[in-house]
């Protein structure tokens, strides 16, 4: 078994310590915050599927657990203004370097292990708190058994590159916040009484 | 009638003389529903090409513009690089003009690459324009990008070019059949498609030229730049 999850560790939590990220638990996230995270993660997660089809890595999972469609629909829920939402540097950082890796099948397993395992992790409590139906957080079958499947097809080779994704994912999110977007739901804490 | 338009239009029945003569057209699923007076599609396929698609929407009579793009794929044992083709028109301009040779696996390097590079060489300005991030993902750095082409000389010049580049890629392109690893094609493939549907341009485009706005969506993800699903 890789300690892919050790070698990981501080980047891993990096990215959970981001405002962002604790926005996402509060309850209070704005649907037009989400909304643009969501159609970040679909770019994201619509190329990195392609690659994992090329290189065959969810046959070897034994099960498609794309998740684009599922992004798509949320975003499709919750954004009701005639322009797209902006896609951050971030995303499009992450565009260009699957060009360099496109051809690399353990570059593109440990994206596999940071994102899937996240979204079946720590996604399945973000799940009860953001807006709208969280389609993206639902996966066909036995969860814990494809985690464990992940598990295995993952080695400890490819923590460089998944510190990359997990740093990625830090990125977007300070880069969202930083889009002047509403936050929350709520009045704004500075409006005076 | 406009001249610039005649020239495209031959241009277009050039192009379908080329794929009838180098290979042969079948029933792609969905295609159809894409298929009117004023819009055609169609794809052809060899031992090499796996899809060469022309998209022509001729709204000459309602926008006064008339659009072109053609793409060409190898196959998925074949390194080569993918044929690309596009131009929009009015009557007496070619508002954009597009063309290159994209690397697939086998990378900027490819010697069919260097070809185009040689061929574009006298088209291609010293300072090239800015291109978005999805393009310069693709494109090579000699990509044929021209706007506002008003001379019928030079419209000529673009039209020649593309089609003696689309004689040569049927030439060339069987030589490298069984050169290519199939996932990294397929990657690569996959990379260029994701990319050309970042293009905000096409979709915008062909909805204004009257379209309907649905179909225009779902032909430039299912029809247009199709991912492969393995």
């Amino acid at each position: 078994m890789s300690k892919l999850k050790e070698l990981t560790w501080e980047h891993h939590k990096n990215a959970e310590r981001q405002e962002f990220a604790s926005l996402m638990m509060s309850g209070k996230l704005h649907p037009d915050l989400y909304a643009t995270y969501l159609w970040n993660q679909h770019k994201k997660y619509d190329l990195l599927e392609a690659m994992c089809g090329a290189h065959g890595i969810f046959a070897e999972l034994g099960q498609n657990i794309s998740r684009k469609l599922f992004i798509e629909e949320d975003f499709r829920e919750l954004w009701n203004h005639d322009t797209e939402p902006k896609l951050v540097a971030s995303t499009i950082n992450y565009l260009q370097h699957m060009r360099d890796i496109m051809h690399d099948r353990d570059a593109i397993m440990a994206h596999v292990y940071v994102l899937y395992m996240g979204d079946m992790s720590g996604g399945q409590m973000i799940k009860k708190k953001i807006p709208g139906e969280g389609r993206m957080y639902d996966f066909e079958g036995d969860i814990p058994a494809i985690k464990d499947k992940i598990r295995e097809l993952t080695t400890d080779d490819m923590a460089d590159e998944a510190k990359w994704v997990f740093d990625s994912a830090t990125q977007l999110f300070q880069q969202l916040m930083e889009l002047g977007l509403e936050r929350t739901l709520e009045p704004s804490d500075t409006v005076s009484e | 009638m406009s001249v610039l338009w005649n020239h495209l239009i031959q241009c277009q029945n050039d192009i379908i003389d080329i794929f009838n003569d180098q290979a042969v057209e079948f029933d792609e699923p969905g295609l159809a529903h894409f298929n009117s007076d004023t819009w055609v599609n169609r794809v052809w396929h060899n031992d090499s090409v796996r899809r060469a698609h022309i998209d022509v929407v001729d709204a000459r009579d309602t926008k006064g513009l008339w659009m072109m793009h053609v793409c060409v794929f190898p196959v998925l044992n074949n390194n080569g690089p993918i044929y690309g083709f596009d131009v929009i028109a009015g009557k007496n301009k070619m508002t954009g003009a597009f063309h290159d040779f994209s690397a697939s696996s086998g990378g900027e390097d490819h010697p069919m690459i260097d070809g185009y590079k040689e061929a574009v060489a006298e088209f291609i300005p010293s300072k090239q324009r800015q291109l978005p991030e999805w393009a310069t993902n693709i494109f090579t750095d000699k990509m044929l990008a021209a706007g506002n082409v008003r001379t019928e000389e030079e419209a000529v010049a673009i039209i020649d070019l593309a089609l003696d580049n689309l004689r040569a890629y049927f030439d060339e392109i069987g030589e490298f059949d069984g050169t290519g690893d199939r996932e990294m094609t397929i990657a690569a493939q996959n990379y260029y498609c994701h990319n050309q549907q970042q293009n905000p341009h096409t979709p915008r485009t062909m909805k204004s030229l009257g379209l309907d706005e649905a179909d225009v969506d779902k032909f430039c993800t299912d029809m247009l730049f199709p991912k492969i699903n393995t």
